[in-house]
């Protein structure tokens, strides 16, 4: 399940007000945009919603500041661990494909398939396949 | 006879503790969470994340200061190996 409004949005100012106090705060009207956008291209598939959440976001990217750098990554394991999973990918394949979606040069589905490969169970090792898709 | 000010402290009082800084009044004021927000689980995650998960949070912050939304840039140096990330020692998990 995606986060709730007000808990996406107290996560988030929580997050970086501890580590950047002096941080201008966010567009909050956008990122709450993001989260319904989100919600739209996971479809409810909860399989799909760490990428969904992740690309949602990255379009938006402006609207987290400086910070979005941090709070991807963030947002996109948090959405993976809410579904049993891990996101097997490190920071630095997240930041290319960050760059990419705020170019525009990936769209949603080329995510989905990139994350799809990258989810496991949290409960077994690395290198397993990720739970079957329904349908 | 201890000196502590203008208040004058005899040998067995001891001084008064003094007024936080301005620093580390603003540390300790970390934003209130309302009662119900305390129990989301995202706002639980993003108040204490999995050590793990915040390895490289110091690199992208720098990134982030770095870049903003400058992704043509940030891209660039990905791909040249010269992003913070890439001086980590934890950007490889």
């Amino acid at each position: 399940m995606l986060p709730q409004v007000d808990g996406f949005l107290a996560g988030i100012r929580l997050f970086v007000r501890r580590r950047r106090p002096h941080a201008p705060s966010f567009d909050e009207v956008t990122l709450v945009a993001a989260l319904e956008h989100a919600e739209q291209l996971a479809a409810g598939e909860e399989l799909d919603e760490p990428a969904a959440l992740f690309f949602a976001c990255a379009l938006r990217s402006r609207a987290f500041g400086a910070a979005s750098h941090a709070l991807l990554p963030l947002l996109a394991r948090n959405q993976a661990q809410s579904a049993g999973l891990r996101l097997d990918l490190a920071d630095v394949e997240l930041a290319i494909l960050h760059a990419r979606i705020a170019l525009g040069a990936i769209r949603f589905e080329e995510l989905r398939d990139a994350f799809s490969v990258a989810l496991r169970p949290t409960t077994q090792g690395s290198g397993r396949p990720p739970p079957r898709r329904p349908g | 006879m201890l000196r502590s000010g203008n208040h004058v402290l005899t040998a067995d009082e001891d001084p008064p503790t003094p007024e936080p800084t301005s620093a580390i009044v603003q540390a300790g004021s970390a934003e209130k969470i309302p009662e119900h927000l305390q129990r989301d689980l995202f706002v639980r995650y993003m108040m204490d994340p999995p050590p793990e998960d915040v390895a490289n949070v110091d690199a992208l912050f720098e990134a982030g200061d770095r870049y903003g939304d400058d992704h043509e840039r940030a891209l660039a140096d990905l791909l040249a190996g010269r992003h913070p990330l890439q001086r980590s020692p934890f950007a490889a998990g």
